[in-house]
């Protein structure tokens, strides 16, 4: 009964926010908000960068979780350590230790600048930067353990039939990886979409260029309240769209086949194990 | 053919230590408890272990292969080693339909597309299963999982093939046929067969020659018979019934 009484109070902690945003609402200006020119620069920078964000992501974050994952080297739990640290960092100190590591006077920005002429601050790769920074871990940990979980015996078994490690992991590993890495690159994306901290640390609030959607939120609740009721709205709305389909279509269904074969697949080797 | 099998390996406290020769166009048996190293010497052949001493060398003709070779610093990877390996689970790829499965083995190496796909059909033929190849192995009996996998392993024509405990998954009552049809693959194929079993049944009717291994040690070897009229230990004597 106490339990009951408890989980229902956590619920309601978690709706009542919503219920109050919904109450207040303005209806009528919700087209013209969303259809205004800032909030459609905000909107499509924070789509394209945290995308690419994204892919960034599943193409560094692949590799290292499989190296976590599969091959021993020393000091893998410090790797491990250190590649998920941003996610228990709050963003602005991530920030901060962007800019001092890449920034125009940073210990390697200067380099960048130099170089090749690439100043990262306040620029939208800056905000790229920042947002992979932070997005990254959650794809890494997705994909470590559902390389963990899967069976290492199928890749033994195309190992012999000879498939090359590439592609044995092309063939075999990523398929039945695939509900891992689904739900670790939209983790990632939707972290990407709502990065704050670190975005505005590194790469600033500049209209059109770092300016995404959650700094354009922060901003119009000085300027506009009924114009970030709006924004938070749609904000919400993606994020909830993305746990629903992640939940039912992407975990959902590709755990009912794969279960059922690692289960027959068990069955059989328990029956010979005898 | 020959399979030269010298190989002194350590897996946490269980220690393999084998000297064995294998020829081309017979079927050797290890024959052994379980935990007596049996599967750990198939997984030696096919590269899934190294040794920690010892060589591993297929000859074939006046070609020497070495595939392991410490002392030399040679080691070759699964992939580069001539093997066909039969696990007891069989471990068909279950999100590839059957033909998938048959023809991978010949995909992996390079094969194009539509010699792989006709081999694996013609394969699927000669194990009695035409016409199956787009179902997933979900969908088939433990007997058609097994011949699958028999497919699949024999599709690269590979040099060595290690079956283990090819048998142990089926109930009794499929097992007599498959056995049957078995021992009829074993006797087209002229490379060097391997096969792993408790069962000294098994080990009459498929093998030409039979190893005793226990815990991790050759006890014996020769033919069955051999073996049941002189059982060197009480294990071969409870085995074969005396």
């Amino acid at each position: 009964m106490l339990a009951v009484v408890l989980a229902a109070v956590a619920v309601a902690f978690f709706a009542l926010p919503l219920v109050g945003l919904l109450w207040r609402m303005p209806w009528s200006r919700v087209w013209e908000v969303l259809s205004s020119r800032a909030v459609g620069r905000a909107l499509q920078l924070s789509v394209t960068t945290s995308l690419l964000a994204a892919a960034i992501s599943m193409v560094f974050g692949v590799p290292l979780a499989w190296m976590l994952a599969r091959v021993g080297f020393p000091g893998r739990s410090v790797v491990r350590a250190l590649s998920t640290l941003s996610m228990v960092l709050p963003a602005v100190v991530g920030g901060v230790a962007l800019f001092f590591s890449f920034g125009r006077r940073g210990l390697f920005g200067q380099y960048l600048d130099e170089w090749f002429g690439i100043r990262l601050p306040f620029s939208t790769a800056g905000v790229v930067v920042a947002q992979v920074f932070v997005a990254m871990p959650f794809l890494v940990l997705s994909v470590e353990s559902a390389l963990r979980q899967l069976d290492s015996r199928l890749e033994d078994a195309a190992r012999t039939l000879g498939g090359s490690r590439w592609y044995v992991f092309r063939r075999v590993t990523l398929p039945a990886i695939r509900p891992g890495l689904v739900a670790g690159a939209v983790l990632a994306w939707s972290r990407a979409l709502g990065e704050f901290g670190a975005t505005v640390t590194f790469a600033g609030n500049l209209p059109g260029r770092t300016q995404t959607m959650p700094l354009a939120t922060y901003l119009a609740l000085e300027s506009d309240p009924e114009a970030a009721l709006v924004l938070s709205l749609l904000l919400i709305a993606v994020s909830f769209a993305v746990l629903l389909g992640l939940r039912d279509r992407w975990l959902g269904q590709a755990r009912t086949p794969a279960s059922k074969d690692a289960a027959s697949v068990d069955g059989t080797a328990s029956a010979v194990a005898t | 053919m020959r399979l030269v099998v010298r190989a002194s390996v350590t897996l946490d406290a269980f220690s393999l230590d084998v000297d064995l020769t294998f020829e081309g166009g017979a079927t050797v048996a290890l024959l052994g408890p379980n935990g007596a190293g049996k599967t750990t010497a198939l997984r030696v052949i096919a590269g899934l272990e190294a040794v920690d001493a010892g060589r591993v060398v297929l000859e074939r003709g006046t070609d020497v292969q070495v595939w392991d070779d410490p002392e030399a610093r040679v080691l070759l990877r699964p992939e580069q080693r001539s093997v066909g390996f039969m696990f007891q689970e069989y471990r068909l790829f279950p999100a590839m339909s059957v033909l998938e499965n048959v023809a991978f083995g010949l995909r992996a190496r390079g094969v194009r597309a539509e010699v792989a796909r006709a081999t694996a059909i013609g394969w699927l033929e000669r194990v009695g299963l035409s016409g199956r190849g787009a179902q997933r192995p979900a969908g088939l009996s433990g007997g058609e999982s097994q011949r699958v996998a028999l497919a699949r392993a024999l599709a690269t024509d590979p040099s060595v093939l290690l079956l283990d405990e090819p048998l142990a998954a089926l109930d009794v009552s499929t097992r007599v046929e498959v056995r049957a049809d078995l021992a009829r693959h074993l006797r087209e194929f002229h490379g060097v067969t391997i096969l792993v079993t408790h069962d000294p049944a098994e080990a009459r009717l498929l093998a030409d020659h039979v190893v005793v291994l226990e815990r991790g040690r050759v006890l014996q070897q020769g033919t069955m018979d051999e073996i049941a009229a002189a059982p060197a230990s009480a294990y071969v004597e409870r085995l074969v019934g005396r």
